[in-house]
């Protein structure tokens, strides 16, 4: 994975992480409406919610990352995102800012980082309000899957 | 001017811009033989489609050019420049003709013959030839080409001097479509390229989806204007509300296509064939204005063309089997097209040979794929499935036409894949119809809405025969055969999916519900229902694809925006069956003793099964006692430690073949239960279900009988279940007085009302009398009162006197002290740990796991009276 220095970043907070998802991916920031049960989904899968036409598929980043919600889900943020062309959604704690941190703040991941995490995490930067976990979104969705099975 | 020579001026000048620049190399290069392949193809095709459409002044014209041009590739002639200019002036008289057509959909009147006897002359090496004869020749011999052409491809008069040369060219491609390998340049002066403009199929489909997305959105905004007082928006509104309708339905239609168009290279095609094949062959072809969506279009132009040719090689026969079979001479084939339930159904049939289930079932055998004995069991109609099997080819000869192998299940995975069907229908000796069966667009479909659990789902419409109410507020109640939910409905006996389980919701069981609706689907022509909560209208639904990290479950076919704006998923109705299929819908049939039919008074009426098994008159069964019917396929039964057994949902079942008959394939099997076990028999017929009382007028002493039983003054053999069964299955719990066995009665101790209501419904149905108490000291209140249980479900956890203090009471009792206890818990694994030795709980249940709890508390019971 090429280190994402210059890079921008949309900033998330889940569970208490503060996450980076790249800006190439993300196109909207928008609280879902008329979640709909998705029977049988994966149990990260927070329904399915319709997005100017196109319907989506919310996964809770909380779930798919197997971190307690710290927010109410009823106050939580959305976030559409576009994943190998397919149009999905994120739940979220809140929404942070659109960032470019310089290169110099990359880490790569620890040699203690679990497998989980190592998968769906390309490294880490570090900011004054906390270690920005740089998300690898089709990973994430590959670990949705997975945890499913 | 019809559809087809609108297509046919737009192609012909497309390929006439084409032309000219090849005939322009071929005279640079004339020995180049790919060029001259080209030109030919082109002029070929061109006379053809002409000849189609009987346009006879064209096709003379094209037909002379072709004889020159096969003079030059057979070497007989050199391409002078003269020859090159003599065809370049045939075709700009052909262009004139064109645009004349274009204009006014005739072709011009004029006179070509000039032309055509310097043609001919040119191909012909008879310059001294009498010039009369030249222009009856020209005159004749292309006229009653292009008539008999298309309509009788069999006709001698084709054999004429005139085609000797093209058809015996092994150039030619057989197939005679538009040839590919020429870039079709725009040409430059035909209007006919200006009024057709072509479209990337990506911006009709990007059109689509912003449309649907507009109707959507003014399906919102006409919902928000009804419940707002402001008038101001009401005209534009109308106006919007129109414009969007006829925005929507242009656009769909932009996705239609005639079915001719798909098709309209096969006359040239089964033509080419006939004559390689040296058969007679009438190609009829029906319907051809059905219109079809483009991408069914596309997917089925091939397969189609797969099968016709199929027919023409391997269905029909040579004119002499033909007369010895006492046939006419010209076989035929029919495509046919029509619109059938919002389906499109096209069928190709022939009247030739038909399948030869003994020929299939020989090379079925020899691949393995059957055994002899299957092969003599199977009725023909199954053999002739097996040509649907990868790499099945019975030709016996590989032909260039067909044979190879790349068969028909490629051609049923490509339909199938793109939601369609294909059937074969065949009667040897008569002919065979193949049927396809495609949905009328895939992008919209009719869809009825439906509600599980306060959620919606969308069913294809094309699935649903009907739609009935049920439960027991209206008097037509869901019925437990076993443990599978069924609804009489009108004779039958529909078997229901619990659709709300299926999807995983938490609901009570089917059988209990007082009030739902079932939908009737069909599928391949098997029914059953889906048991839903609630019924909206229908409504057409745009398809969008389901994400992919949701594909792993293909319970769905896709989501879609309903009018309102919500999110549905839609339902695939192939895979409901298949879940009715494969699984138990409601519990496990094993942990059930299922006695739904039980009453106890004997002279109630009970449903009955009644079937046929061997002699004697029809048997009857109480239907509590069965668990399952099936048809079993013959490769189903199988020998495993000298036993019979059925193999059933990974399981084996020990079987009784009770049926005389040896040459049907599946065969009806009954699926009994003693509420633990299952074994099956193997019968003649299942004939009906009907509710008689299982009073037994005339004992008897036939091993295998109950003795008589009698219902609207028929006699019917009471089937002994318990001994058959033992005879197969020695650990069988006969049950001989299983229908007016006593229901157990269970002690239910919960202190969450939850619970309690969600259980009492569930045990109800699985066949206890159900008594609640709320904590211990209620229960040992009941205890004092002198009620007597068969068994003890109880929470652990209760508040006051806990789980096991409780049980310690009660095993201390003089009263209760041989009543089973099962203990409920969250936990099994903590509880058991807890648990002192003493504490009498006979089993530990996960309280929200009905399964185990059911089959816990089935073996306490057996423990029991096993002791007892």
């Amino acid at each position: 994975m090429s280190m994402r220095a210059g890079g921008e970043y949309l900033t998330a907070w889940a569970g208490g992480r503060l996450l980076g998802l790249p800006i190439d991916s993300v196109s909207d920031v928008l609280k879902w409406q008329n979640l709909r049960a998705a029977p049988l989904a994966p149990p990260a899968v927070a329904g399915l919610a319709n997005l100017r036409g196109r319907v989506v598929t919310v996964i809770d980043l909380c779930a798919a990352l197997d971190l307690t919600p710290s927010a109410d889900r009823a106050d939580a943020t959305g976030i559409a995102v576009d994943v190998d062309g397919e149009p999905y959604g994120l739940l979220v704690d809140a929404v942070g800012e659109v960032i470019r941190p310089p290169a110099s703040d990359f880490a790569r991941s620890p040699a203690n980082l679990d497998a989980d995490w190592r998968e769906v995490c390309d490294g880490f930067f570090w900011r004054d309000d906390g270690l920005l976990h740089v998300l690898n979104l089709p990973s994430v969705m590959r670990q949705v899957v997975r945890a499913a099975a | 001017m019809d559809e087809l020579t609108t297509e046919f001026v737009a192609e012909a000048a497309e390929s006439l811009g084409a032309l000219d620049n090849e005939l322009v190399k071929l005279e640079q290069n004339p020995n180049d033989a790919q060029i001259l392949g080209g030109v030919f193809r082109l002029v070929h095709t061109i006379k053809g489609t002409c000849g189609f459409l009987g346009l006879d002044r064209l096709e003379a014209l094209t037909h002379a050019a072709e004889n020159v041009l096969a003079d030059i590739r057979a070497g007989g002639l050199t391409p002078t420049p003269e020859a090159i200019s003599l065809i370049l002036q045939t075709l700009d008289c052909i262009k004139i003709i064109l645009t004349s057509l274009e204009e006014s959909g005739e072709e011009p009147s004029g006179d070509d013959a000039g032309l055509i006897r310097a043609l001919s002359t040119l191909a012909g090496h008879t310059p001294d030839i009498e010039t009369a004869d030249v222009d009856a020749e020209a005159e004749a011999a292309p006229r009653a080409a292009s008539t008999d052409d298309m309509i009788d491809l069999g006709s001698p008069s084709i054999e004429g001097p005139e085609f000797a040369v093209p058809e015996a060219a092994d150039t030619c491609a057989p197939t005679a479509d538009v040839p590919p390998a020429i870039a079709p340049k725009p040409p430059a002066e035909m209007k006919a390229a200006a009024q057709n403009v072509r479209v990337a199929v990506q911006v009709l489909e990007d059109l689509m989806n912003m449309i649907s997305e507009l109707v959507v959105t003014r399906n919102q905004l006409l919902q928000a204007q009804r419940v707002s007082s402001d008038g101001a928006f009401a005209a534009p509104m109308q106006r919007l509300d129109h414009i969007t309708s006829a925005l929507y339905e242009g656009v769909v239609k932009t996705r239609m296509q005639p079915i001719g168009v798909a098709w309209r290279t096969f006359p040239r095609v089964v033509r080419d064939l006939a004559h390689d094949l040296g058969k007679r062959i009438e190609l009829q072809m029906i319907g051809d204005e059905t219109e079809i969506d483009r991408q069914v279009l596309e997917m089925i132009r091939d397969p189609l063309l797969h099968m016709v040719r199929n027919s023409c090689d391997h269905g029909l026969e040579t004119p002499e089997q033909r007369t010895t079979a006492g046939k006419g001479d010209v076989g035929r084939i029919t495509l046919h097209a029509f619109h059938e339930a919002g389906q499109v159904v096209i069928r190709i049939a022939d009247d030739g040979r038909g399948l030869a289930a003994d020929r299939i079932a020989e090379a079925a055998v020899a691949k393995g794929l059957l055994t002899a004995a299957e092969a003599g069991r199977l009725p023909s109609s199954e053999i002739q499935e097996f040509i649907f099997r990868p790499g099945f080819s019975t030709a016996s000869t590989v032909t260039n036409v067909s044979g190879r192998g790349v068969g028909m299940d490629v051609v049923r995975n490509n339909v199938e894949s793109h939601g369609g069907s294909l059937d074969v229908h065949s009667v040897e000796g008569v002919g065979s119809t193949f049927t396809i069966r495609f949905p009328l667009t895939l992008a919209v479909v009719p869809a009825l809405i439906v509600a599980v659990d306060g959620n919606r789902f969308a069913i294809p419409q094309a699935n649903i025969v009907e739609v009935a109410r049920a439960g027991l507020n209206h008097d037509r109640p869901i019925e437990l055969a076993g443990a599978a939910p069924v609804l009489r409905l009108r004779d039958r006996l529909l078997p229901l999916s619990h659709l709300a389980a299926d999807l995983g919701f938490d609901a009570p069981p089917a059988a209990t519900a007082n009030s739902v609706y079932v939908v009737v689907c069909e599928i391949e022509a098997e029914r059953f229902g889906v048991v839903v909560d609630q019924v909206f209208d229908t409504e057409e639904i745009v398809v969008k694809p389901v994400a992919p990290i949701m594909r792993e479950k293909a319970m769905f076919l896709g989501n879609a925006v309903l009018g309102d704006g919500d999110v549905a998923m839609i339902l695939d109705p192939n895979r409901l069956y298949g879940c009715l299929t494969t699984a138990a819908t409601g519990m496990d049939l094993t942990s059930a003793p299922a006695t739904d039919a039980t009453t106890d008074d004997a002279a109630e009426n009970a449903a009955l099964l009644v079937f046929i098994a061997g002699d004697g008159p029809a048997k009857a069964a109480p239907l509590s006692r069965v668990a399952r019917l099936e048809d079993v396929a013959p490769e189903r039964i199988v020998m495993a430690n000298g036993a019979t057994v059925l193999q059933y949902r990974g399981d084996l079942l020990p079987l009784a073949i009770l049926d005389d008959a040896d040459d049907d394939s599946a065969r009806p099997a009954i699926i009994f239960h003693d509420g633990v076990r299952q074994a099956a028999v193997i019968v003649n017929e299942i004939i009906d279900i009907i509710d008689a009382p299982f009073a037994i007028k005339l004992a008897g002493d036939t091993p295998g009988s109950l003795g008589l039983i009698e219902i609207d003054g028929t006699p019917f053999d009471a089937f002994d279940i318990d001994h058959h069964m033992l005879a197969i299955c020695p650990e069988w719990r006969p049950e001989g007085a299983e229908i007016t066995k006593r229901r157990n009665a269970v002690l239910v101790v919960d202190d969450s009302p939850f619970f309690r209501h969600l259980l009492s419904p569930l045990l109800k149905e699985a066949g206890y009398d159900v008594t609640t108490a709320s904590n211990a000291a209620n229960a040992l209140a009941l205890k004092n009162a002198g009620r007597n249980f068969d068994l003890i479900l109880s929470e652990i956890a209760l508040s006051g006197m806990n789980g096991f203090d409780f049980a310690g009471e009660v095993k201390a009792s003089p009263e209760w002290s041989a009543t089973p206890i099962v203990a409920m818990c969250a936990s099994v694994a903590s509880a058991r740990r807890d648990a002192r030795p003493d504490a009498g709980f006979e089993a530990f249940a996960g309280k929200t796991d009905r399964d185990s709890l059911l089959k816990s508390m089935a073996e306490a019971l057996e423990v029991v009276g096993d002791a007892r």
